[in-house]
């Protein structure tokens, strides 16, 4: 049986990016993600890995980058408006095709906001959020146990595509104690970096960059990301659907919002309502297609979002039309009841 | 079966520590459990609250719209959350911090002076858990001693866990 334990959201990502084979992890404080980096420092060090409190979130970012070119696996983590900070970074990192982890425990915004949970670093997280074409794979955990499970597998996914994995979480789910499974085997394979920079000796020299100064290299850059995004789109879609099998009314919604959704979900089918909740799990790449299968099945869908409406836009290219696309949300660090998307949904129905 | 409950006091009365101890014991024994602290600055010196939250079924949500158990040690956390209380909860109160309500869902226990009692007035937390715990039934009291050891122990030496057993069986004598 494997090991069980009790932990917030923050300390269980900390312990999964351990078991994943974190190598080093470089982050600056912020609630409500300050756990994890606290984990990290006690914890980290206990096993003589890296761990650096850096004297910024840029700074953070840029020593993940070092890391990264040598083929450690490497980490960061923070809330909204350090990962705005962290943005140039990884926009580099993106260009220079290094696989990291990196962590937000999303925080209302904008600006400097409040410590409150939020979904609005929606667009940041999957529209790029640095500069130029580049994508993020985008995992969004709804529970403590997934927290831990997302950042046990992150490094394994973000080596095989050569990418930066993000785990898109928020305050509520960051701070809660859950029960959880704890990963009990060995970290996942690194996979072969021929590109490390690890010492040239009896080899060619390999060289990490993102910025390409010679006509057509850049372009061929992008070429080669967007193959490898290509792949990501293929594989690694993922979602869960919840009561949809007769469904004829949809909720769409990710992390701390599909909770609450699979309470109205049970609410209304109590009531012989057939509602139903598809939760994407990958932001990006995001499960379009499926919603798109659904969109022709069901009369009605609604997005819930601890934001004023992110993800929605991605449902409704997603449905292109066919179904009316309501939402419900609240902004700056507000959490909707179960009672007001009850409440929401009824008055549509 | 649902049972929701918070642990609401200023910060550094140990309401936080009492919560999380509860949800520790708790966990091997529900199906479900969640605890949610408050993180804010509140916890130096404003109203700092834990909320735990069992239940036979999932938990969509570790915040507490109504209460069944409120653990109030001080006037702001009570005039917070007794609007919460459902209609058949119990709120234990520290009534030597809080002034009397006209309320059947509230028992008074003088838990800061019993704590002084004691030997420290800083386990007042400890006392409240012990009503509680005797009111809910959730342990025996064997059972319950044996966790405020074990944890007061690790936490502040075998002198400070002493008091934290009086003040528990003190507090599980009172209710």
């Amino acid at each position: 049986m494997s090991e069980q334990a009790f932990m917030t959201g923050n300390d269980a990502l900390a312990e999964g990016a351990i078991r994943g084979g974190c190598d080093c992890y470089f982050g600056y404080p912020i609630t409500p993600q300050n756990e994890l980096t606290a984990y990290m420092a006690k914890e980290m060090t206990a096993k003589e890995r890296v761990f650096i409190q850096a004297e910024s979130e840029v700074a953070a970012i840029n020593m993940v980058y070092g890391a990264a070119a040598t083929g450690k696996r490497a980490m960061t983590s923070s809330s909204s408006p350090g990962i705005s900070l962290k943005q140039e970074g990884l926009s580099y990192i993106a260009g220079a095709r290094l696989p990291m982890l990196i962590v937000n425990v999303q925080r209302g915004g904008p600006g400097l906001g409040s410590i409150d949970p939020s979904q609005a670093d929606y667009f940041q997280a999957v529209k790029g959020g640095g500069h130029g074409d580049y994508h993020l794979i985008v995992l969004a955990p709804a529970s403590v146990q997934e927290m831990h499970d997302f950042a046990v597998e992150g490094f394994a996914l973000a080596e095989k595509y050569r990418t930066p994995v993000m785990i898109l979480s928020d305050g509520r789910i960051g701070q809660m104690m859950e029960p959880l499974k704890l990963w009990d085997k060995e970290a996942p394979a690194a996979i072969a970096k021929n590109w490390a920079l690890t010492g040239a000796k009896g080899r060619e020299r390999n060289v990490i960059r993102s910025f390409f100064n010679i006509i057509g290299a850049l372009e061929e850059n992008n070429r080669i990301l967007q193959e490898g995004y290509k792949e990501i789109v293929k594989n690694e879609v993922r979602y869960e659907e919840y009561m949809m099998d007769d469904a004829e009314v949809m909720l769409i919604a990710y992390g701390t919002t599909a909770r609450l959704c699979r309470d109205v979900v049970r609410a209304f089918r109590k009531e012989g309502k057939k509602v139903g909740l598809l939760r994407p799990i990958s932001l990006w790449p995001f499960p379009s297609d499926v919603i798109a299968e659904y969109a022709e099945k069901v009369k009605l869908a609604m997005v819930v979002e601890m934001s004023a409406g992110q993800m929605i836009e991605d449902v409704r290219l997603a449905c292109n039309g066919v179904i009316p696309i309501e939402f419900c949300g609240r902004t700056g660090g507000g959490v909707p009841s179960i009672d007001q998307i009850y409440t929401e949904l009824l008055k549509l129905l | 079966m649902i049972e929701r409950i918070v642990f609401s006091g200023s910060g550094g009365q140990g309401l936080m520590f009492v919560g999380k101890l509860f949800a520790n014991i708790m966990v091997d024994k529900v199906d479900n459990i969640t605890f949610f602290p408050s993180y804010g600055s509140e916890v130096r010196g404003g109203t700092a609250h834990c909320q735990v939250i069992m239940s036979s079924e999932e938990i969509a949500s570790p915040i507490i719209e109504h209460a069944d158990s409120l653990i109030m040690m001080n006037q702001p956390s009570t005039d917070r959350f007794m609007p919460v209380l459902t209609e058949d909860g119990v709120a234990i109160i520290n009534s030597s911090l809080v002034a009397p309500l006209d309320d059947k869902r509230v028992i008074y226990i003088p838990a800061s002076d019993m704590g002084l009692e004691a030997g420290d007035e800083r386990s007042a937390n400890i006392v409240m858990f012990g009503a509680f715990l005797r009111y809910k039934k959730f342990l025996t009291l064997e059972e319950a001693k044996e966790h405020v050891l074990k944890t007061s122990v690790a936490r502040m030496g075998q002198k400070g866990a002493d008091i934290n057993l009086k003040a528990f069986q003190a507090g599980w004598d009172f209710s």
